[in-house]
């Protein structure tokens, strides 16, 4: 995503420090996908994750002199994931009931769209995703983004610890947790249950699935 | 994190075998050795899998705008101390009192230095330029080089005003009355209205030459830019380094 010779974090980050202020706006270029992803994952609103990014950029900037080292992505995210939570905590939850109900009014424009393997099984696939994200709106908060920031957006075990807060071993048994529960509510749901079969019908019959464990 | 009572790793305890996050390597072994001989677990564990592959290719979001901030909400977030505000006005000052500087050393070399020792009307005042001469030049390189904002126009007029005020005394042996008066014309006409004594009446060195008191100025001013546009945000940066 970022060129090598681009210059580093840190490079960027004293420069800020000295009086040349525009060198922030490479940092946000650099990781505004990143946030706004996690925001609105987390939130589900594409205006409340724009304000959330707005707000986590305008804080960075301000509170730049607290940043001492380490990664700044992580920095920059444990900003996005507190107010995040925040607004999470003050936000009147209405629990998903069904599968098939949650989630219809998260519209948002999405960018990349994977290019079908066969209509039959991208219908499928599609169709899982949809049901999926949906299951990952039922999780408890703390392990939904967990495995957000894990499985969605491929963050390290190490960065998800300095994100939230906790320790390696905790960031684990969230994730562990969140998939677990996150298979169960797909295979108490028929419609999901039989999809997931049949994806994995068709995997053992062709060659294009592959094991993908994380890490 | 355990087994089922029926004997099943439980789907968190897959979860974590799946994301080899099982720390007690007998537990691992054991899940291990379930799975080899449970159609249900496996069955589980492929479930898993599925579903980690397809959290990884949720499509990511379009970016619905830049979140790049604003100029002047950079300038207004970030107040810079006003020694880095006004370190544009500081290091220009600096050049200009550096350039004014030599040319009015230049100046004044040009207008005492042809004086002879001997002229008895303009001892004192012959004394003090000759004097002036060796610091005018000790000064020149000081300033140039302190001024790196413009050291091109200082190194010139330093440049220009040396070779000026040199030739004069070997070529010009011409009275030292006339040069002496030259330089003193403006010190009287500066001291006549305060006085109000005849001009030959009264004596160069009681009074400072206009020149030579712009030369102070010029001074003066040069050292507060220096430490405001160039030593003070320097030692600024290496403090807060240190404290960091």
């Amino acid at each position: 995503m970022n060129a090598h010779l681009d210059p580093s974090d840190d490079a960027l980050i004293q420069a800020v420090r000295s009086g040349e202020l525009a060198a922030f706006n490479l940092l946000v270029e650099r990781y505004q996908r990143n946030v706004y992803a996690v925001a609105l994952r987390l939130l589900r609103d594409r205006y409340l994750a724009e304000d959330i990014t707005q707000e986590t950029f305008l804080r960075a900037y301000t509170s730049l002199d607290d940043y001492r080292g380490g990664s700044f992505r992580a920095w920059l995210l444990r900003i996005a994931h507190n107010r995040a939570l925040d607004v999470l905590r003050s936000m009147q939850r209405r629990p998903a009931t069904s599968l098939d109900l949650a989630g219809s009014d998260f519209r948002v424009r999405w960018s990349v769209e994977p290019v079908p393997a066969s209509p039959v099984e991208y219908a499928m696939r599609d169709e899982l995703r949809r049901r999926l994200e949906a299951a990952l709106a039922m999780l408890p908060d703390d392990q939904r983004i967990t495995v957000i920031l894990s499985d969605v957006e491929g963050f390290s075990y190490e960065e998800i610890a300095a994100i939230t807060g906790v320790s390696l071993g905790t960031v684990k048994s969230r994730l562990s947790r969140g998939r677990a529960r996150l298979r169960a509510l797909l295979a108490a749901d028929e419609s999901s249950r039989e999809l997931l079969e049949g994806l994995l019908r068709q995997a053992n019959d062709g060659p294009s699935e592959r094991s993908s464990g994380s890490e | 994190m355990q087994f089922t009572a029926d004997g099943h790793p439980s789907d968190e305890l897959l979860s974590a075998y799946l994301a080899e996050a099982i720390d007690d390597p007998a537990v691992e072994a054991a899940v291990s050795a379930h799975l080899a001989a449970c159609a249900a677990c496996q069955e589980h564990i492929a479930q898993l899998r599925v579903i980690t592959a397809l959290l990884a290719e949720l499509p990511a979001p379009a970016l619905p705008r830049s979140f790049a901030l604003a100029g002047e909400e950079l300038q207004r977030l970030r107040p810079q101390p006003w020694y880095l505000r006004y370190q544009p006005v500081f290091r220009w000052a600096s050049a200009v009192a550096a350039v004014l500087l030599v040319a009015l050393l230049g100046i004044d070399l040009l207008a005492g230095g042809p004086a002879p020792a001997g002229a008895p009307s303009s001892t004192p005042s012959a004394a003090a330029d000759r004097q002036a001469a060796p610091e005018a030049a000790a000064a020149t390189p000081v300033a140039a080089l302190s001024a790196p904002a413009e050291p091109t126009v200082a190194m010139k007029s330093a440049g220009e005003a040396t070779p000026e005020a040199t030739p004069v005394p070997a070529s010009t042996p011409a009275p030292p009355a006339a040069v002496t008066a030259m330089a003193a014309t403006p010190e009287t006409a500066a001291t006549a209205p305060v006085t109000g004594a005849p001009p030959e009446a009264e004596p160069a060195t009681a009074m400072p030459s206009p020149i030579r008191l712009a030369s102070a100025a010029a001074g003066i001013v040069l050292a507060i830019a220096l430490a405001l546009g160039f030593l003070l945000p320097r030692l600024a940066a290496r403090r807060r380094q240190l404290s960091r």
